[in-house]
C-alpha cells in the first residue's frame, strides 16, 4: 500500500508581507493573523499546491545539505501547525 | 463649546454631548479638555439628561443609550460610547489600542489590550515628567510619520490605586474623579502640570505585559514580530481596502520594538525613561 501523499497548498485571501525574510499573513475575511518566521515563511512559499510534503523536504534538503535532519523534522511540523492556523488547505 | 455643548474629536471626527445637566457636563469637559475639538464632521449626538433623583439618561438620535443611571454609570458609558463610535467611524487614520507618550517630541507606544498595565505605566511615566499623549489609543493618519494620542483623562483600575495615592499631590482636585469601587479618572495635569501632547513622531514601540512576580524582561522584536502584534492591536482595520497593512508595516519598518514583562512598576519605567532618552 503507498503512503498518503500530502500536498499542501496556500489558501486564498491572504495578504501577505515579506520582512526580512519573514512573513505577516493577514487573511480579513477569517479575521487570521499569522507571524512566519523565515523557516515558516520558506515552507509556506513552497505549499503551491504542487510540491507534496516530501517535495518540500527535498527541495529544501537540497538547498541547506546541512540542515537534512533539521528539515525533515521542521518541514510536518511547520505544515501542521500552518493548517491549525488556518494559512493552509489540503493534505 | 456653547453652555450646554462638549464637542469632543479624535482621529478626524467628533461627538457632541448635549446636556441641561451642568454638572455631568463639566465632568465631561474636565476629562475631556484635550481633545476638545472644532470643524469636524460629528458621527454622534449624545442627548443627556438627568431627573429630580439624579437618574442620568442619554438618547442618540431616536435610540436610547442608557437610562435610570446613577452619574458615575453615565459618565463611564458616555466615555466608552463615544470611543467606540470615534474609532469606528475613523477612515483616514489607523487607530491602534495603545497608550502613548512622549519625551522631546518623540513618541513611546505602549502596545496592549486590557491589563496589560498600559493605562499604569502611562499614568507613572507622566509623573515621571514625560508628557501624557493618552492610555487608550493612538491614531495614526494616512502617510504620516507621526501619531496622535487621544488625550482623555487617565482611567485607573481599583488595582493600581497606589499610583494615585504615590504620585497625586491634591486629591481634592476637580480633575480627579474617584469612583465608587475604587478606580479613578485623573486629569493628566495633576500629575504633570506642563505634561501633554497631542502628535509626536513614534520612537520606540512596547508591548507591555504586567504578571505579578514576574522577573523583568525584555526582548527584542523583529520587524514581521513587530507588524504582527501592531495588526492584532489595530481596531478599525475594516475600514481600509489594505487593512492597514501598508501603513501597519511602515510603521514597524521604522520604529524598533519590544515586549517588555514587568512586575515592577519602577524597574519597567526606568527602563523605558532610558531607552527613550537615549535617542
Amino acid at each position: 500500500m503507498s503512503a498518503l501523499i500530502r500536498i499542501p497548498k496556500q489558501c486564498a485571501g491572504f495578504l501577505i508581507e515579506q520582512m526580512d525574510g519573514e512573513t505577516v499573513l493577514l487573511h480579513p475575511a477569517k479575521n487570521i493573523i499569522i507571524h512566519a518566521n523565515e523557516t515558516a515563511a520558506l515552507i509556506w512559499q513552497l505549499c503551491d499546491g504542487n510540491n507534496s510534503e516530501q517535495d518540500i523536504v527535498k527541495i529544501l534538503s537540497s538547498a541547506y545539505p546541512d540542515s537534512r535532519d533539521q528539515i525533515a523534522k521542521d518541514v510536518p511540523e511547520t505544515i501542521q501547525r500552518l493548517r491549525a492556523q488556518g494559512a493552509l488547505d489540503g493534505g | 463649546m456653547t453652555a450646554d455643548s462638549l464637542l469632543v474629536q479624535f482621529a478626524g471626527n467628533a461627538v457632541r454631548f448635549n446636556s441641561d445637566d451642568l454638572e455631568i457636563l463639566k465632568s465631561l469637559t474636565i476629562h475631556f479638555k484635550n481633545c476638545i475639538g472644532a470643524d469636524l464632521p460629528v458621527v454622534a449626538n449624545y442627548e443627556v439628561s438627568a431627573d429630580a433623583g439624579d437618574n442620568f439618561s442619554a438618547r442618540m438620535g431616536s435610540a436610547d443609550l442608557f437610562s435610570n443611571c446613577d452619574f458615575e454609570s453615565a459618565l463611564r458609558q458616555l466615555m466608552q460610547d463615544a470611543l467606540l463610535r470615534l474609532n469606528g467611524a475613523s477612515k483616514t487614520e489607523l487607530i491602534f489600542h495603545a497608550a502613548a507618550l512622549a519625551h522631546q517630541g518623540q513618541a513611546v507606544i505602549l502596545c496592549g489590550k486590557t491589563a496589560s498595565g498600559k493605562s499604569s505605566l502611562a499614568a507613572w511615566l507622566t509623573a515621571l515628567g514625560m508628557a501624557y499623549m493618552t492610555d487608550e489609543v493612538i491614531s495614526l493618519p494616512m502617510g504620516s510619520e507621526s501619531v496622535n494620542g487621544f488625550c482623555r483623562s487617565i482611567v485607573l483600575k481599583p488595582g493600581s490605586s497606589f499610583i494615585w495615592k504615590r504620585w497625586l499631590k491634591n486629591q481634592d482636585a476637580e480633575g480627579f474623579l474617584r469612583f465608587a469601587d475604587n478606580s479613578v479618572w485623573i486629569e493628566p495635569s495633576l500629575l504633570n502640570p506642563d505634561g501633554t501632547k497631542a502628535t509626536a513622531a513614534p520612537r520606540l514601540i512596547i508591548f507591555p505585559r504586567y504578571e505579578p512576580d514576574a522577573a523583568f524582561r525584555i526582548e527584542r522584536l523583529t520587524r514581521a514580530e513587530t507588524l504582527f502584534r501592531l495588526l492584532q492591536h489595530l481596531v478599525n482595520a475594516r475600514n481600509f481596502p489594505d487593512y492597514g497593512m501598508d501603513a501597519a508595516s511602515h510603521l514597524a519598518r521604522r520604529v524598533n520594538a519590544y515586549t517588555l514583562t514587568y512586575s515592577n512598576i519602577e524597574t519597567a519605567s526606568a527602563w523605558i525613561q532610558k531607552t527613550i532618552q537615549q535617542g
